[in-house]
């Protein structure tokens, strides 16, 4: 036996890896790795420079769980397509595809079946590696001479340090019971390898430089331009095709898109019943929606009303929408000519048959465009539900906002006391509801509870509106309490006004 | 290590196992087809005979698969210059020995294509047909909407068959099968008698010739066999067209094949035959080859189908079409599921390939899907175009099934006993004997 020490640093006691027994020959290998087994050593490997049949059997190495974790990788390439596919193309974005069901299993086999193997594939790879302990970078046997030659025409057997049985002396000379040729102890290498000083600024440099191509990409394609933009895939940026309006030369006609064969009707378009899909019963409007008419179609409709009518005709329908604000002004200022939207409260709307408000919807009117194109048929009936229940409604609700701006300050008054509900506790002549009467009331003396009296002034009705129970007066039923209710100085100065002509 | 030297351990020649075997093939065969004829012509009614012709037809097509699925075998390993199998390619040698005498079995198969009376391949009596339905047009006058369409479907059928007719005519036919079978002659007896002429040999020039002709072989191999495959099963139905078709019956042929080694390896084990030569590795790489070839035809049907499936095109998927309707819809499901899932679950595992007795069970399996596989081919084209679109299976294809396995078993048992049963002094066999796998 003997120790070589020579490539070991002698500046401080080296770390002992272990034990490296060499033997030449197979036969001898695999009856010493049977006696190392035997012995009970846990942690150590034989090394051949070829696949050495039935070496595991020796060594007792079990067979792999390598299949079973394959055999789960793969299942669940195949369940995670199954659900992939069906989440994407049944589930959150169902598409038609060649008029095939959204979920067909056969169209989904080839995912299935490649997920499966990619799974499989890349499990039976990098397990393989895990369970070896791979990637190691480093192994102290690499460092010795002679361990090169278990590439070539050696057999070798380590037996780690850190196994519990191990004991230099002890281990050597079982080694060397076993017919080893040699043996030599092996040590840790005393210092760490480092990496290169200069190795991550490099890394790091050459990540940056990664960037590179896809920030001119972005570059090119990603932001406003005057400058000739750069065609990395000419072919896809510029691909040859039919536009619905576009020049052809191809053509005699000169069009790009061609007319259906004459006679024909494309599938799914014959429309046979007109009074859904024109509004019209022969030559006459339809006077109802040809459909039931429930809470999801008016919920529908009022969704779609908000997207497609609400920007003109206004969110109530009373025709003041943001457009027409804005338009309006750039008339008032002589720069546009605009036809204001219809109100749609108004009597000869709610007067009309809901065919025509569906065509006015599908084919527009006026200076209103058409929307058949941006709704399907089923869509433009809830419009027409939503409109009709929305001028209803409009129609038998208080004046609108521009109409309250016209009003003298008493109107707007009375409007806001049955608004605000003053009147369910309030009369306005002379009988007691619940609080006090409020005829006749204004700019007199008012008794109140504790005794005393108060002028009912600007300040009283603020005050009583605001802090209802600060002065309370008496009049009404005993015991009663008014609840404050939010209101706005406009509003109480509105409210004020109207008292002031109760007599 | 030489092969001169190889020592072989236990009984290698088959001895009195061949003849006896053979008999009782040969008498099953001719018992079933006997019997399977009486019932079709006597006791089946007016469709009787046809019938008969059509499961005649099946049973041909079940045994000359597994003899050619045994001529690829046995060329591809000479083209890969494997060496595992070299102890199990003699009995694939035998079985691909056969086909020159499977053919003979085909002779009978003139009957229906030429005669009248019983009409199998439907092209053949195209102009016989045509004469009725010209007499059906002739009468004139208006016709209704289902009798136009009707008529219309006709003549775009006379149309294409008309197209086809420069291919598909019987003499052209008759003269196509004949070629395949020559040339199936010539393989199997360049390979079977090389290999035997290697087993005395001093040298290794009649391996090296096997070789050589290995990779012209398996081109001619694959020609011959889609074509055989197009005009023997797909023109039954002679509108339709798939071009993997070819593929989608040699990769059964195979697969049988390779289960048909297993079945005839245990067998002449039982026997005391091969005891020392045949061992659990080389039925583990039999397991493999049915356990890929168990995907590869599911790869290849669903292939197959998918297209089909996909575009949609009339002319393509009534093929597809009828195997759905209530009479085969059954059989369509079972044989996806039996053909592929079943076996490819229960052959995935290691244990299972090693486990011979269990693969065996397996491999008798898969002979029986190959039959119901090539029924589903070939049956719903009887009583096709009928109202009552029935699945016929009864006693007459069972019978047939049983008698054409008993000819294959009797003429393979019959070539088994004139020569070893091993290839003897293949340059490969010591690493065949020695091989394991991981």
């Amino acid at each position: 036996m003997s120790h070589d020490m020579s490539n070991v640093p002698s500046s401080s006691e080296p770390e002992m890896y272990g034990l490296m027994a060499e033997f030449h020959d197979v036969n001898t290998l695999c009856a010493a790795a049977s006696k190392v087994r035997e012995a009970g050593y846990r942690h150590w490997d034989c090394h051949t420079p070829f696949p050495v049949h039935g070496l595991d059997d020796h060594m007792g190495i079990k067979f792999t769980k390598l299949p079973w974790i394959v055999l789960f990788m793969g299942l669940l390439g195949l369940g995670s397509a199954i659900l992939m596919q069906w989440w994407m193309n049944a589930y959150d974005y169902p598409y038609d595809i060649s008029g095939k069901p959204v979920w067909s299993i056969p169209a989904n086999v080839p995912v299935m079946f490649e997920l499966t193997v990619l799974f499989s594939a890349f499990t039976a790879f990098f397990a393989m590696w895990i369970m070896n302990g791979l990637p190691r970078w480093y192994n102290p046997l690499l460092r010795k001479e002679r361990f090169a030659r278990a590439t070539d025409d050696r057999f070798f057997i380590s037996i780690e340090a850190k196994d519990g049985l191990y004991n230099e002396a002890d281990t050597t000379a079982f080694l060397q019971g076993l017919g080893a040729d040699h043996i030599e102890s092996v040590e840790e290498p005393a210092e760490r390898t480092k990496l290169p000083s200069n190795l991550k600024g490099k890394l790091i440099v050459a990540a940056c430089l990664l960037f590179v191509p896809p920030a001119m990409v972005y570059n090119s394609y990603g932001k406003t331009t005057t400058k000739t933009r750069v065609h990395l895939v000419p072919d896809m940026d510029m691909q040859p095709r039919f536009r619905a309006q576009g020049a052809s030369a191809f053509f005699a006609d000169g069009r790009m898109s061609r007319q259906p064969v004459e006679g024909t009707v494309a599938q799914g378009e014959l429309n046979l019943d007109t009074a859904w899909h024109q509004g019209k019963d022969g030559a006459d409007y339809v006077q109802k929606i040809p459909s039931v008419v429930d809470e999801a179609m008016l919920d529908r409709g009022r969704q779609r009303f908000g997207i497609y009518c609400a920007p003109c005709h206004g969110h109530d329908g009373r025709g003041q929408g943001t457009v027409h604000k804005r338009a309006s002004l750039l008339t008032d200022q002589g720069h546009a000519q605009w036809v204001p939207p219809t109100d749609l409260s108004a009597k000869r709307i709610l007067e009309q048959p809901a065919g025509m408000i569906y065509e006015t919807i599908a084919q527009g009117r006026n200076n209103m465009p058409a929307y058949a194109v941006q709704m399907p048929v089923a869509d433009r009936w809830a419009v027409v539900a939503y409109t009709q229940a929305l001028g209803l409604a409009q129609a038998t609700a208080g004046p609108s906002e521009e109409e309250l701006n016209t009003m003298t300050p008493a109107q707007r008054g009375e409007i806001l006391f049955k608004d605000k509900t003053c009147n369910a506790c309030h009369s306005i002549d002379g009988s007691v509801i619940l609080g006090p009467p409020l005829n006749g009331r204004f700019g007199k003396d008012a008794s109140l509870a504790d005794g005393t009296t108060v002028l009912f002034d600007d300040a009283y009705v603020i005050e009583s509106i605001k802090d209802p129970n600060a002065k309370m007066a008496t009049g009404g039923l005993p015991g009663m309490v008014m609840a404050p209710l939010p209101t706005s100085d406009e509003e109480i100065a509105d409210l004020i006004e109207y008292m002031k002509t109760l007599k | 290590m030489t092969s001169h030297d190889l020592q072989l351990g236990g009984d290698n020649q088959a001895g009195d196992v061949a003849p006896r075997v053979a008999r009782v093939g040969f008498a099953l065969g001719v018992i079933g087809i006997a019997a399977a004829a009486g019932l079709g012509y006597l006791t089946d009614g007016e469709d009787g005979p046809t019938h008969f012709w059509f499961a005649y037809l099946v049973g041909f097509a079940f045994i000359l698969t597994i003899g050619m699925g045994a001529m690829f075998f046995t060329i591809i390993q000479h083209l890969v210059n494997a060496h595992w199998s070299v102890t199990v390619r003699r009995l694939a040698e035998v079985t691909m020995r056969t086909v020159p005498m499977i053919g003979l079995l085909g002779l009978p198969l003139l009957y229906p294509l030429l005669s009248h009376d019983v009409t199998i391949w439907q092209w053949a009596d195209a102009g016989h047909h045509e004469v009725a339905a010209d007499h059906g047009a002739a009468a004139g006058g208006a016709l209704s909407d289902e009798a136009l369409a009707h008529k219309l479907e006709s003549e775009l059928h006379h149309s294409l068959v008309e197209h086809k007719g420069g291919f598909l005519n019987t003499n052209f036919f008759i003269a196509r099968l004949a070629g395949y079978f020559l040339i199936w002659w010539l393989l199997a007896r360049f390979f079977f008698r090389k290999s035997v002429e290697q087993d005395t040999a001093d040298g290794i020039e009649p391996t090296l010739r096997m070789k050589k002709f290995s990779a012209p072989s398996v081109i001619l191999f694959a020609l011959t066999l889609s074509f055989a495959a197009f005009d023997l099963l797909m023109s039954l139905d002679e509108t339709w067209f798939s071009t993997i078709f070819g593929v989608y019956i040699f990769s059964g042929a195979f697969l049988s094949s390779v289960a048909w080694l297993v079945v005839m390896a245990k067998y002449l084990q039982r026997k005391g035959r091969l005891t020392e030569v045949i061992h659990d590795e080389h039925y583990h790489d039999l397991g493999k080859w049915m356990f890929a070839f168990t995907f590869f035809w599911g790869y290849i049907a669903f292939s197959q189908f998918m297209l089909i499936w996909y575009a949609n095109i009339p002319e393509e998927t009534h093929f597809y079409a009828w195997r759905i309707l209530p009479a085969w819809h059954g059989w369509s499901w079972f044989l996806l599921i039996g053909h592929f899932i079943i076996p490819f679950g229960g052959l995935l595992s290691r244990h299972v390939k090693r486990n011979t007795n269990v693969l065996l069970g397996w491999a008798v399996y898969i002979l029986c899907m190959h039959w119901i596989d090539l029924y589903w081919i070939v049956m719903p084209n009887f009583h096709r175009g009928e109202v009552d679109f029935a699945n016929p299976f009864s006693a007459v294809e069972v019978l047939l099934a049983i008698g054409m396995f008993g000819i294959l078993v009797g003429l393979v048992a019959k070539r088994l006993g004139g020569q070893s049963l091993v290839a003897l002094r293949d340059p490969l066999l010591g690493k065949s004997l020695g091989f394991k796998n991981l």
